[in-house]
């Protein structure tokens, strides 16, 4: 008896934990937006973490003012349900309505600051072209030497870390959306006009890429990864890819748009 | 308690007929519509990647006729009011049947101009020029013909004496309609021919 | 001094049948139906349709649940899933949401400003057909993929949003995308007609003495939804054309190759889209500002503060469009007005919030049901707002922008706020429209299990966005820990549709028997509780005079010196009401439009013309003719007949 309740209590016990650890499983997603490792992805999460703290906070208050109100004003037992009538007060109205302006007015830098550097061309920075297809990724590199075009294998992307990435954006089919959550949010790839964006990488690594636009029968598939190498290696790479492409190894791209 | 004797109840609160209200706002919305077709030929004016171009086609004398065509109508549409609000049921058959002769005249130089653009290879498929132009003129076009149904019906209901003195209102209905569609074709006369 | 109906009288259920009998006179059983011109019936018919469609959109999110529930899962194809996912975006703004809010302006407008009817009824008949055939039209292309049963959907996969060029001919060849594009074009209309009738009824239809500034707070913002409704259509309509244009008959408005641009779609899409969000809330805080101070037995706080905050929302809801669209590379300019003038857009919202709770502070709150999702409504509704708010950041809103964060977004907006604010007005008018109430215990269950289900379904979408999870992806690989969540999200999901069952049951039964409501269960404060439950068709046998703000309510008590409520003497309540339009208490002699089949007969052309435009040109002049013949009928046969003649 006694061993039956402690195997129970053990179990019960367990059970939240593994709950837990499989509720924070998602933390561990190669996309999570909140632990950033290139500077335009931080800039986003310190902006949206600005934000949601104010935002939380007034929540908590409006919910738990509500619950307050409930609990106060219900109607108790023998009450007649006549309670003062109140029409309104002018003065706390518009203290309500001017209180959020004047919060939500100190956004505004934030976000004129943020659109404009988020949108400058970078100076210096190594070019990526990025074609958008049906559905996978094709990232192609100037040559160094003023050759043809580098490819890179389909659904990969190579950039060094540190510097600034220049990241042209084309698509000849349908909209696409270039997505590496770690890196930068996303720019869309418009069909008939060339986006760009930039991001700098912070740390060697790989990461992962997925387009964010319903782009067709299988958009879910159409993910990527970001190889992030340091420069010396990117320009082995990068030597090596354009030898390789030369001595008529077109292999890679097979896959091609219409 | 004699309040109920004392108060006068007003037809409608606003003092327009119901109708009349209904017409205003159906115009306002019809607005929206023009306005975001005329929207996309401005936004798409000189992107035509292939002839034949604007320039290539329009005939403005021949269209300055016909929006004047169409000008005239408004008028002999207000006369048409005009009368059966004097009561002069014979005189408002006449000039229905005359807005409803100049709207078909124009009409029919649509059909001519769209002719014409067909034959130098204009189809809505040819360019973005084609698209804008024959959707945007084409739709004013269908305006119009609802517009010259419209007056006809009023015109057969009045030969059968369906339409009396008292209607006047079906008649300023009608009227407020064919205007619109008179105006609306002014502007795209400006936008869409004119400046260029 | 004017006869008045005993407010004693009983109506029940079987009363209000055999009066809609009456009523009908020649016309029997369903043929009744189908040649009403009554708003209560027309829209009880919208609200029956409509959540009907919410049984089909609701089936189509546990689908989609399903499939998601678990990592690389093949429940459904890619083709079906998003096939469904149109569907179910289309389905719940077009087919439920909208029709939902139009079934409540029908059965209330007319109620609410004391009149006997719409401005047009027949018109009001015909936007209700056009709806039900429309919708009905936009769910046929399930079946038309081929072999329905071994799961060949023919539904459009372009996406509620129907971006260009994904949905040109190139890219889906097939014709679900056609039915897309007529259907919504048709349920334009039908909103369209709507929105002209209700505006007109609004503006002229107001019984004396109801000055703007004494309308319920429901009926301002049925007319600021009406007047967006009026703007908002014509630009999509244009944008549908021009797809269809480009689909049928090869324009090329959104070709690139020949120079046109998919950013014309998006821009026009949006402009009615960002209107159409607020169309689809108002009437829901509208109810709510009935409701509240209803049940907290106090005046709404600040009447004009809230009445001009839902105007100013109208205004402002048309210059925040492009905020669907930051992504698009539209420039640091655009991106920043629109950034800010998403900002501004919170501020008239989170008045009507505080507004509403400062309702509840200091009244004397009565536990109901409709209460219950009043309150709901407020909680729910926040989130969404101050979500709304971190994506008017735009730099951020890079990243959130295409993710599950924003179907949590919009969902705590558009279910947490309207489908709950609809919930409360049904709970809150079930009565005055069955003359029964609706069973409190069931009514509360169904609320505990709809708000915990809307939780777990929602909130965990916002933790899958931030991590990194985009929308109207099919499946996901196992390794990015989405799992959980997803699963949490589809329990949740299926809460909700126990949730509706007991809802459906709680209907039949209280339809069945529920307690009798007599005229006014909740001690009401608009004029619809002055009349029997359910009405008469005519609604008042005599057309009232009204003398101020919450008018019923003022009737029944008056203010001491504390500026609290003391009750007037039913007796006296009764002597200082005024009648302006002596009639008879009994309706007699009141003309009523009569019933007429022409709105069914002419909306039964557009069917006819959207499979015409899809299969066969020979059906279109079959279509123009009824249209024809519908207009033609409606036009010259007279409008009333006496009602008891």
């Amino acid at each position: 008896m006694r061993n039956r309740l402690s195997r129970f209590a053990l179990l019960a016990s367990l059970l939240p934990a593994m709950l837990f650890f499989s509720a924070c499983d998602v933390f561990n997603s190669p996309q999570n937006t909140f632990s950033p490792s290139g500077t335009v992805a931080a800039k986003q999460k310190y902006l949206f973490t600005v934000t949601m703290w104010p935002a939380l906070a007034v929540l908590l208050l409006v919910e738990f003012g509500l619950l307050a109100i409930l609990i106060r004003f219900r109607r108790k037992k023998g009450d007649p349900g006549l309670p003062k009538q109140i029409h309104g007060n002018n003065r706390l109205e518009i203290a309500w309505t001017i209180a959020p302006i004047v919060l939500l007015a100190m956004f505004v830098p934030a976000v004129v600051g943020g659109v404009i550097d988020l949108g400058r061309t970078p100076k210096n920075a190594v070019e990526v072209d990025v074609s958008g297809i049906q559905w996978a990724w094709q990232f192609s590199y100037p040559d160094p030497s003023g050759g043809a075009a580098v490819q890179a294998p389909i659904n990969e992307m190579h950039i060094p870390a540190g510097r600034d990435i220049e990241i042209k954006l084309h698509s000849d089919n349908v909209i696409h959306s270039f997505w590496v959550p770690k890196l930068a949010g996303k720019t869309d790839v418009m069909p008939g006009r060339q986006n760009h964006m930039w991001l700098r990488a912070t740390d060697i690594g790989t990461y992962s890429g997925q387009c964010a636009e319903f782009c067709g029968l299988d958009h879910a598939k159409m993910s990527f990864r970001v190889v992030v190498q340091s420069q010396a290696d990117y320009d082995a790479w990068l030597k090596s890819q354009a030898a390789a492409q030369q001595s008529g190894g077109q292999s890679q791209f097979a896959f091609h748009g219409e | 308690m004699a309040h109920a004797a004392t108060i006068a109840h007003p037809e409608t609160n606003t003092g327009l007929d119901n109708r009349k209200l209904a017409m205003w706002i159906f115009l306002g919305s019809d607005c929206l519509f023009f306005g975001a077709f005329i929207a996309a030929y401005l936004l798409y004016r000189d992107r035509s990647t292939t002839g034949p171009y604007a320039k290539d086609l329009y005939n403005i004398p021949f269209t300055s006729v016909s929006s004047f065509v169409l000008l005239a109508s408004s008028l002999s549409m207000v006369l048409a009011l005009a009368a059966i609000q004097r009561g002069d049921l014979r005189a408002m058959r006449v000039w229905l049947i005359c807005t409803s002769f100049l709207g078909m005249l124009f009409l029919s130089g649509q059909v001519f101009e769209f002719t014409e653009f067909y034959r130098e290879g204009l189809t809505p498929h040819t360019n973005l020029f084609g698209t804008t132009f024959l959707v945007l003129t084409g739709f004013h076009g269908a305006h119009v013909t609802v517009g010259v149904l419209i007056l006809l019906s009023l015109f057969s209901m009045s030969t059968r004496g369906k339409l009396n003195e008292g209607d006047a209102i079906a008649v300023e209905l009608a009227g407020l309609y064919w205007h619109f569609v008179d105006i609306v074709w002014i502007i795209i006369f400006t936008l869409v021919y004119l400046v260029q | 001094m004017a006869t008045a109906i005993p407010r004693s009288r009983r109506v029940t259920m079987a009363d209000a049948l055999r009066q809609t009998r009456e009523d009908a006179g020649s016309y029997k059983g369903i043929w009744s139906w189908l040649a009403t011109v009554d708003h209560k019936r027309i829209g009880l018919m919208y609200g029956l349709t409509a959540f009907f469609f919410f049984l089909v959109g609701g089936l189509e999110a546990l689908l989609i649940r399903v499939q998601l529930a678990r990592p690389e899962q093949d429940f459904l194809s890619p083709d079906q899933y998003n096939r469904i996912f149109t569907m179910h975006g289309t389905t719940m703004v077009f087919l439920v949401v909208m029709p939902m809010s139009a079934a409540f302006f029908n059965l209330l407008l007319p109620l609410m400003i004391g009149a006997r009817d719409v401005a047009f009824p027949r018109l009001n008949a015909f936007s209700f057909w056009v709806f039900f055939l429309g919708g009905i039209f936009l769910n046929v292309s399930f079946f038309t993929g081929g072999n329905f049963l071994k799961g060949d959907l023919g539904a459009p996969d372009g996406g509620w949003f129907g971006y260009a060029p994904l949905t040109l001919n190139r890219f889906s060849p097939d014709n679900g995308i056609d039915f897309w594009m007529i259907g919504l074009n048709v349920l334009g209309i039908a909103s369209l007609a709507g929105g002209f009738n209700f505006v007109v009824t609004i503006l002229n239809m107001r019984a004396p003495g109801m000055t703007l500034f004494r309308m319920p707070v429901f009926v301002w913002m049925s007319l600021v939804t009406s007047l967006l409704i009026v703007f908002a259509m014509p630009v999509i309509s244009v944008a549908l054309f021009e797809i269809s244009f480009d689909r049928l008959f090869g324009a090329n408005f959104f070709n690139v190759a020949k120079g046109g641009t998919p950013l014309l779609w998006q821009h026009m899409f949006w402009l009615f889209g960002h209107p159409e969000v607020y169309i689809l809330i108002l009437p829901a805080m509208g109810i709510v500002s009935e409701v509240l101070p209803t049940f907290a037995r106090k005046p709404l706080f600040g009447y004009p503060f809230v009445v001009f905050s839902g105007v100013a929302i109208g205004f402002m809801s048309w210059g925040v469009w492009a905020h669907h669209m930051y992504t698009t590379g539209l420039g640091s300019v655009a991106n920043s007005a629109f950034g800010i003038s998403t900002i501004m857009i919170a501020v008239p919202t989170g008045v009507k919030i505080f507004n509403w709770m400062a309702t509840l502070y200091g009244g004397s709150i009565s536990f109901k049901t409709p209460l219950y999702f009043a309150v709901g409504f407020i909680a729910m509704f926040t989130v969404g707002g101050l979500t709304g708010v971190t994506h008017s950041i735009v730099p951020s809103d890079y990243q959130q922008q295409d993710t599950y964060y924003v179907v949590a977004h919009f969902h705590q907006v558009l279910f947490g706020g309207a489908i709950f604010g609809l919930f409360s007005g049904i709970y809150f008018w079930f009565p005055k429209f069955t003359g029964r109430m609706m069973h409190e215990g069931l009514g509360k269950l169904h609320f505990w299990l709809m708000l915990i289900g809307f939780n777990l379904t929602f909130q965990p979408m916002m933790i899958l966005g931030l991590m990194g999870m985009p929308r109207r992806i099919q499946t996901y690989q196992n390794d990015y820990g989405w799992g959980f969540w997803n699963m949490m999200a589809t329990v949740g999901a299926f809460t909700i549709g126990v949730s509706l069952l007991v809802f459906m049951y709680n209907v039949v039964k209280s339809l069945r028997s529920g307690e009798i409501a007599g005229d006014d269960p909740w001690d009401g404060r608009t004029l619809e509780w002055t009349i029997p439950s359910p009405p008469p068709p005519y609604n008042f046998a005599e057309i009232p005079q009204v003398h101020s703000l919450d008018d019923f309510w003022h009737r029944k008590y008056t203010e001491d010196a504390e500026g609290k409520p003391v009750p007037i003497p039913a007796a006296a309540a009764a002597a200082g009401h005024d009648a302006v339009e002596a009639g008879h208490g009994d309706g007699h002699g009141i003309h009523m439009p009569s019933p007429s089949y022409f709105p069914l007969i002419a909306s039964l052309g557009f069917p006819f013309l959207g499979f015409g435009l899809i299969y066969h040109m020979a059906l279109l002049p079959v279509g123009l003719l009824l249209i024809l013949v519908g207009l033609y009928g409606w036009v010259l046969e007279p409008a009333t007949e006496d009602l008891t003649a």
